[in-house]
């Protein structure tokens, strides 16, 4: 019988990524409630009233998750993590059945605080590659999220000469879109008990750690992952024009590998329920986090097209800005402003007032990408 | 004693789970004490934790003032008596000895797999495993199915005086292993306290960490099925 090669990294991952989880899940229960992180101690009045402070906490669990059953289902999972990477060592060849394993308990682990996480974030991965198994860590579709995000410039290499990789670029897409509708959801739907709820919503969301779902938060991901692909084509569509616009010969298919994989920090607007602000800062956290995200975003579209298109830092930064401006004009006015045709629901929307600046910040982008030498034909 | 490399897994892992099984009898079993939105109400709390090492804990802040106190139960007046402290420490000791036990058992099995690494006795050493799982999952059960009908008899659950805001209870109303008492409309707290919890009482960390480590003793029996069936 041949013996297959042990997938170190993944058992590492998990094992890691267990620990950290049996640690939170075990600190969730004995506390009979989720670990919660604040800028300090506070009275509900300065939170949910008028007169509000700014104040935040994250919050490591879910509150309502803390009946005796749910407990044993949430550390039997931490446990289950454990025993799938130490068998994954003595049995090497049920990797993908102990991969499926460990990831459905790390995503189940998310309801006891995901091991801080980063538990769940390393057994999510350790999962994946194992699922994969015997590909290298680096060629699965873990490895090249991972490093898509640390600007891995062999992989946009891979990216552009490899045509196999568009069913992954396809995958990221969605991957990426579920997360981050899933995340957006459900902060946007306790923000709006918050805001609006009479009983004591307000005070157990944001002091305790306490999350209400519905039917409702499912909506978003599905449309997101629906308009994504129109939005990936949009930018994809962007970014081949402004090239050729500057003289390059651009091939769409490639550019859209690596554009679809520069989504990939996006799905971090999963972790947003994770924390919350007073009432009247509700929109800072998303703000924050979809101002990190798309900036990152943008990094490694330009590191992707400086590989893939064989150019300069400085074209690569200005032929994105160009069309990045153009792709976000287009995504504003058809996605996000007010009164546009798709309404998604519960959403966060961040809304740019007054919108002339918008057009103002297009101008500056347009002028810096000319001064950086993009649009001289060579 | 050499060790096979092959075991190295399964020695991980079954050490790992009776860590967690020694630690579980260091630290506190069941605790009772105000619910978090009790403590932001009253802006403070209280909070006693049960060891089977036959000690108490107790935790009180009033503001920013901090009190703890670490005492063996039998010095401790919180009962006047003293036959039931007699019957909460026979279920501690019986614990214990459950727990103990299973620690023990899952180390010799784990010894002498790897000694008498055998396919004949493969069968063995994995009932053994299994005992020793069982022996540690029926301490926690054990306590979990006595403790509350014990301690419910106790005169007080703590020797603190309690301030005159907390919401009274008495150890006659702890019934089972895990509760909580809510708060009226008409306790004279905030009024969105109202329905939400004042004092929690349940497991604490030593008996989810004894329940955590017989599920790892239980998948130790898989992995020592495998380790011994690899053997060419």
């Amino acid at each position: 019988m041949e013996q297959r090669k042990t997938p170190l990294t993944a058992i590492v991952l998990m094992f890691t990524g267990g620990i950290l989880i049996l640690l939170n899940s075990l600190l969730f229960a004995s506390g009979g409630g989720p670990i919660i992180l604040s800028s300090g101690a506070v009275q509900p009045e300065n939170v949910t009233g008028n007169f509000q402070e700014f104040w935040w906490r994250a919050s490591f669990g879910i509150r309502d998750a803390t009946s005796f059953a749910t407990l044993m289902v949430l550390l039997t999972t931490a446990a289950l993590i454990l025993f799938s990477a130490i068998l994954l060592l003595v049995k090497p060849r049920f990797s993908k059945a102990l991969g499926i394993l460990a990831f459905v308990c790390s995503v189940i682990s998310v309801f006891s605080g995901g091991g801080f996480i980063i538990g769940a974030i390393l057994a999510i991965g350790g999962s994946l590659i194992s699922i994969e198994a015997p590909k290298k860590p680096e060629e699965t579709f873990f490895g090249r999220l991972y490093r898509s995000a640390r600007f891995d410039s062999s992989l946009y290499r891979s990216l552009a000469n490899d045509a196999e990789t568009s069913k992954y670029a396809v995958l990221v897409l969605l991957f990426v879109n579920l997360l981050s509708g899933l995340g957006i959801a459900i902060y946007a739907y306790n923000s709006s008990l918050v805001v609006n709820s009479l009983n004591n919503l307000p005070e157990l969301i944001l002091l305790f750690g306490g999350l209400r779902f519905d039917f409702a938060i499912l909506m978003p991901p599905l449309t997101f992952m629906g308009i994504s692909v129109i939005k990936w084509m949009i930018l994809t569509g962007m970014i081949y024009l402004v090239a050729l616009f500057v003289g390059l010969k651009p091939e769409g298919e490639k550019i859209a590998r690596v554009a679809a994989f520069a989504y990939v920090p996006i799905a971090l607007q999963f972790f947003i329920p994770f924390v919350f602000s007073s009432a009247a800062y509700l929109n800072v956290w998303p703000t924050l986090v979809f101002v990190i995200t798309n900036i990152w975003m943008i990094i490694i579209l330009i590191a992707g097209l400086k590989e893939v298109l064989e150019i300069g830092f400085s074209r690569a930064f200005g032929i994105v800005g160009t069309a990045g401006s153009a792709y976000f004009l287009l995504n504003y006015f058809m996605f996000i402003r007010e009164g546009t045709a798709i309404r998604i629901s519960p959403t966060i929307n961040v809304l740019i007032y007054p919108e002339e600046y918008i057009l103002l910040a297009v101008f500056v982008v347009v002028v810096i990408a000319a001064l950086f030498g993009t649009f001289r034909k060579r | 004693m050499y060790i096979k490399r092959r075991w190295i897994p399964t020695i991980l892992f079954v050490s790992l789970a009776l860590i967690c099984a020694f630690l579980s009898l260091f630290l506190p079993w069941w605790s009772i004490g105000t619910a978090p939105e009790a403590e932001t109400a009253v802006n403070g709390g209280v909070r006693t934790e049960f060891r089977i090492t036959k000690t108490i804990s107790l935790y009180k802040r009033t503001g920013d003032e901090v009190f703890s106190l670490y005492l063996y139960l039998n010095n401790v007046n919180v009962t006047s008596n003293q036959g039931i402290i007699g019957a909460i420490f026979s279920v501690y000791d019986t614990t214990m000895l459950l727990e103990i036990t299973g620690i023990v058992v899952a180390v010799v099995i784990l010894v002498l797999a790897m000694w008498i690494d055998k396919k004949v006795l493969r069968f063995v050493w994995t009932i053994g495993m299994l005992a020793s799982a069982v022996l540690v999952l029926v301490a926690p059960i054990y306590f979990m199915y006595n403790f509350p009908q014990k301690i419910s008899q106790l005169d007080q659950f703590t020797p603190v005086t309690l301030p005159i805001e907390y919401i009274p209870i008495a150890p006659s109303n702890v019934t089972t292993f895990f509760g909580n008492t809510t708060i009226p409309v008409t306790s004279g707290l905030p009024s969105w306290t109202a329905g939400l919890r004042f004092w929690v009482w349940g497991a604490e960390s030593g008996f989810f960490l004894a329940l955590v480590a017989s599920f790892m003793l239980f998948a130790s029996v898989v992995l020592i099925h495998f380790t011994i069936r690899e053997r060419k």
